[in-house]
């Protein structure tokens, strides 16, 4: 059944739509009260956040837009060390959009809450004209595990540790854009379970990022300018599965600056950083866990490429612009 | 600046003036000579010739570039009785390191690193005396100054040094051993210290000598760094040699001892011979007629780098060796190697021994190249010898003070102050943060050395160049430069060109004012402005540095781009379609770079760039081939197309002509349709572009023609090219004193710079 802008009058076929798919799916005791607002019961001190979830397509190999909204706003509660709770979805979605996707989405956001284990406790939906395409908003409370895990935190010594392969939500997306068969698929993930692994094992963490938007390089640049400290990396540390390598390759692309939906960094003293990578490693979506580089003092980030020269890595101005002449 | 006073005749006087324009003067050069009538002001009479202490000026200061040993000095070197025979160090007024040894000007022996070697009694007796050659010569020195030789050697087993049996130079082969015996029977307490010095120089020479004879490689410290030296001739050890260096595939630069000895294996013209033998002694590309080397050494290139020695160490060493693999002392994409303790610090197990002195080096400086075409030398990589001499251009109005940032590959800098422009040693791609830093450091260094004090910074308008960065941080006021329009401001630069002209920049990219990737630009240019009149048609590329490396995509590219899929051969093209299709990482270009790469895989010659220009260097070589062989170029041309205000050359029509030919070939042997069909692409490109001048020429009236861009590095599109711009009444110039490749920017950059202010 096609949605049309009807669905978005607030009378009966609003309520039908929250009734039939979003109730149905998201299914919990704060949400099913329908009040104004959703009453929380929450201990420590909250995490709190929102992202905005717009890609083209909707459905791509290891995920859709459902999974990456769950997976955003969870993966950005944990980096803080906040176990995420609550969240809250608003739907923007355009007249021909077709009910069974938008079941399915939320099916998707169900099981990937569950996961994650939070709740989606309120939510809201509005129609618009348009071309059939879906947008989510989350926003996200999570209670803090451990205090003091910051960005501004890193110390010359310390150790940064990648949890797996680079470039694999980026390179998913595209091959589906371009319509190319592969078996690339999306990393989208909930992380906080290696979080709390990381945290039970008595890790000690200075900071932690997801790496999305802007890639790998663009999330040590943060690190960097932040801790006032120089990152250091090695370019042949830096895991990336051979068919991702591949495909970089013909399409003339940086693993280092592809978004991924399902990787972290985390910035670990050096005397734990060889305990943390084992205990990534035995998280699911860790396995490819590996040090890639360390914090030193002095600024900016540098890589040493895998011919024994040197590199700053800076964040991306225009993409695929050759500098060479 | 020398300052001349003269009481005499008039007519002594304007023979003095005679005399002094056109005397040879080694060790120094007259840019200018100013006459002022001072007899009101100086009442003293003089009655000597005397030469006093130099003080710092405020003028404009010269740094005198590094030069070559002279004959005078050589002969020295050899002369039995002489007290500096055989020393390694020797040198005059007229030679010796100058910009690389020297800490601040004036450049007198206080302010140069000779200064850790107190003079003897002896050569400071020369040095006060006005008669002596060697009268102010900061580098003098002897046996009992130093500095010395000495030698770092790892004890490798013998046994990886290569049999010097296997070798195919019976010079070499029968050298081995026999020269280092001569002074070793004798006990050393006997000898003085002077004795001494001359003794171990000579014993560690024999064992570098040695070493290389027997197949090894030593790094020897030169002028502005360290080498690599090696045989040329001993395939295993030239292919060690690429390993230590990190898997370069460039052609080596080779030492010869004499021209005579270039003779053997290139062609050497008069020019190439006045070329080879000036004082900065660059390394000159010359034709290689034959493949007596290593086939390592060159890799199939036609062209061999070959260069005299401009060391006395140098001289001795190519005596005993033959000639010589002298190749930058870096690794791969590394600055060379300059301060002894990081050459001794690498250790490497292809590494056989160090050469070295502890006369320190400021600054590193490569070896430049130069090349002749149409009759004139020209530089491809403008450093040691020739930095920092200036390119003089008009003053600003406004005595400002430029820093021009350059391009990113191959970087140069320039300093601009009165008039004279510095266009700073050549130091690589700035991508690699060593090279960078050093970038950044010698911008200090030499605006010191210049007393610069830059107002205005200009840079390129790419917004991902490090060098844009760079001048972005400096907080004074930017002027953004496009790329081609600095290549053609160079060019207006050098030949001070006032007029309007046609500018041709041809080149890989460079970043457009329309945000797509520029690359085969005509511009009208006029002082500080451009209007881009014509290109090649743009097509839909795949982005990333690694994307244009790969010709063999570039080649499918152009082809998907050009409606010629049916030639397409990669078996990428599914996806490398699907991504051009739906503009996934995709970059517009006009670059005539790409389309030298795409049609070098096309013809079967090279898919890959392994560094800049490979592709294009390789598919030159068999169009030079089809010339020398005096085949039939093929015919074909280039779609020239209207649209609007802006004129497009399509490729097309080349493309096609060049896919169907080769397919159809029949029973024609590849290489000879492969020659002419490079040949025949050459020419069609030649002419193509005389076809759009013609046009410009008569829609706007001009006559005056400009080129610049690597591209033109191709000689045989370059003569080519000049041939017909004259046929037509052309007037053309085009890059001599700086390259015209990305060596070009900075003072194309400098002059636009001085352009937009003065308009202001
Ligand atoms: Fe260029
Ligand atoms: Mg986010
Ligand atoms: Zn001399
Ligand atoms: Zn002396």
């Amino acid at each position: 059944m096609k949605i049309d802008i009807s669905y978005g009058s607030g009378g009966k076929q609003t309520s039908s739509l929250i009734n039939d798919i979003f109730l149905k799916n998201f299914d919990n005791e704060v949400l099913n009260k329908l009040e104004d607002a959703a009453v929380l019961d929450v201990k420590n001190r909250i995490a709190y956040t929102t992202d905005s979830f717009v890609v083209t397509p909707m459905f791509f190999k290891g995920g859709n837009i459902g999974k990456l909204a769950i997976c955003g706003t969870v993966n950005d509660l944990s980096m803080m060390g906040a176990r995420p709770r609550y969240l809250t979805a608003g739907f923007i979605i355009e007249a021909g959009a077709d009910s069974e996707m938008i079941d399915q989405i939320a099916h998707t956001m169900r099981v990937t809450a569950e996961e994650a284990g939070v709740k989606i406790v309120a939510g809201d939906t509005k129609v618009i004209e348009g071309n059939g395409n879906v947008y989510i908003n989350t926003s996200g409370v999570g209670e803090i595990l451990k205090e003091g895990i910051s960005i501004q935190n890193c110390h010359p010594g310390d150790m940064i540790l990648l949890s797996g392969n680079l470039g694999e939500h980026h390179a998913a997306i595209m091959s589906e854009r371009m319509g190319i068969e592969n078996n690339i698929a999306s990393d989208c993930a909930p992380l906080f379970s290696i979080v709390s692994d990381l945290l039970e094992n008595d890790i000690e963490i200075r900071c932690m990022r997801d790496v999305t938007r802007g890639g790998l390089a663009t999330v040590l640049n943060e690190v960097s300018e932040s801790s006032k400290c120089r990152v250091e990396i090695e370019e042949e540390a830096l895991p990336v599965s051979d068919e991702v390598k591949g495909f970089c390759n013909i399409l003339g692309l940086d693993p280092l600056y592809m978004a991924n939906e399902g990787k972290m960094i985390a910035v670990i003293p050096g005397e734990q950083s060889q305990k943390a990578v084992e205990v990534m490693r035995k998280n699911k979506y860790g396995s490819h866990a590996t040090i890639i580089g360390k914090i030193t003092e002095g600024n900016g980030v540098n890589m040493t490429t895998a011919l024994g020269g040197n590199r700053m890595i800076d964040i991306l101005y225009g993409e695929g612009l050759p500098r060479i002449c | 600046m020398v300052e001349i006073i003269t009481q005499c005749s008039h007519n002594d006087f304007e023979q003095f003036i005679f005399d002094l324009k056109h005397a040879e003067c080694e060790g120094c050069e007259i840019i200018s000579i100013d006459i002022t009538d001072i007899t009101e002001e100086i009442t003293e009479i003089f009655s000597d010739f005397k030469i006093i202490e130099s003080t710092a000026t405020e003028a404009v200061s010269i740094i005198p570039p590094d030069l070559a040993t002279c004959d005078k000095c050589l002969e020295e070197l050899y002369s039995k009785d002489n007290r500096r025979y055989q020393n390694p160090f020797i040198s005059c007024m007229s030679c010796g390191p100058r910009y690389t040894i020297m800490g601040v000007l004036p450049y007198d022996r206080d302010n140069t690193t000779m200064e850790d070697f107190p003079m003897c009694k002896e050569c400071n007796a020369e040095y006060i005396s006005p008669e002596s050659r060697r009268f102010h010569a900061q580098t003098i020195s002897c046996y009992d100054c130093g500095p010395y030789l000495i030698l770092k050697e790892y004890n490798r087993d013998e046994n990886d040094l290569l049999d010097s049996s296997r070798c195919s130079n019976k010079k070499i082969r029968n050298h081995p051993v026999k020269l280092n015996k001569l002074y070793k029977k004798i006990p050393m307490d006997r000898y003085n210290q002077h004795q001494a010095h001359i003794y171990k120089n000579r014993k560690r020479f024999k064992r570098a000598v040695d070493i290389i004879n027997s197949g090894g490689i030593i790094a020897v410290k030169g002028i502005g760094g360290y080498h690599f030296v090696c045989s040329p001739f001993m395939e295993e050890t030239v292919q060690n040699l690429r390993k230590l260096k990190g898997r370069e595939e460039k052609p080596f630069a080779v030492m010869f001892g004499s021209v005579d000895s270039i003779r053997e294996y290139c062609e050497v013209s008069s020019q190439e011979k006045m070329l080879l033998e000036t004082k900065a002694r660059p390394i000159v590309l010359l034709y290689s007629k034959n493949e007596k080397m290593a086939h390592s050494t060159y890799k199939g290139s036609i062209y061999c780098g070959a260069f005299l020695p401009y060391t006395p160490l140098q001289t001795m060493l190519l005596k005993e060796c033959g000639p010589l693999i002298m190749t930058s002392g870096n690794i791969s994409d590394q600055p060379i190697i300059r301060e002894d303790s990081i050459m001794l610090a690498l250790d490497n197990p292809l590494l056989n021994g160090v050469l070295y002195n502890k006369r320190r080096i400021i600054r590193s400086v490569d070896d430049s190249v130069a090349k002749i075409i149409d009759d004139k030398a020209q530089l491809i990589r403008r450093s040691r010898g020739y930095v920092p001499y200036p390119v003089f251009l008009p003053e600003s109005n406004k005595n400002l003070k430029i820093f021009a940032a350059g391009g990113d590959l191959k970087a140069a800098f320039c300093l601009f102050n009165r008039g004279s422009a510095v266009v700073s040693q050549y130091f690589g791609d700035l991508e690699e943060s060593s090279i960078l830093e050093e970038y950044k450091k010698s911008v200090d260094d030499l605006a010191g050395l210049l007393k610069i004090t830059p107002d205005l910074a200009v840079c390129d308008l790419h917004p991902n160049y490090f060098s844009t960065r760079f001048a972005e941080s400096l907080n004074k006021p930017v002027i953004y430069v496009q790329h081609h329009h600095a290549h053609i401001a160079s060019v207006m630069a050098e030949h001070n060109l006032k007029e309007k002209v046609i500018g041709i920049a041809f080149d890989g990219t460079g970043y457009g004012t329309d945000g797509n990737i520029w690359g085969s630009e005509f511009m009208i240019c006029q002082g500080a402005d451009f209007e881009r009149k014509a290109h090649l048609k743009y097509i839909p590329m795949l982005g990333g540095d690694q994307s244009m490396k790969d010709a063999k995509k570039t080649a499918t590219c152009f082809l998907a781009g050009s409606g010629l899929e049916q030639y397409i051969k990669d078996d990428r093209s599914a996806i490398i379609k699907a991504a051009l299709k739906n503009q996934v990482n995709t970059v517009l270009t006009s670059s005539m770079g790409r389309l030298f790469d795409a049609v070098s895989s096309i013809l079967g010659i090279l898919d890959e760039n392994h560094y800049e220009g490979e592709c294009a260097a390789y598919l030159e070589k068999e169009a030079l081939l089809a010339e020398k062989g005096k085949a039939v170029p093929e015919k074909m041309s280039f779609d020239i197309v209207r649209n609007d205000d802006m004129i497009e050359i399509d490729p097309a029509p080349v493309l096609e002509a060049l896919c169907r030919r080769q397919e159809g070939r029949g029973d024609e042997p590849v290489t000879s349709i492969r020659q002419s069909l490079a040949l025949g692409f050459h020419y069609a490109l030649a002419e193509v572009i005389v076809g759009v001048c013609q046009i410009l020429r008569e829609e706007h009236n001009l006559n005056s023609v400009a080129f610049s861009g690597g591209v033109f590095q191709n000689s045989v599109l370059t003569n080519r090219l000049i041939k017909l711009l004259r046929e037509n009444g052309f007037m053309v110039y085009y890059n001599i004193a700086v390259p015209p490749n990305d060596g070009s920017i900075s003072l194309g950059q400098t002059y636009v710079g001085i352009m937009k202010s003065d308009e202001n």
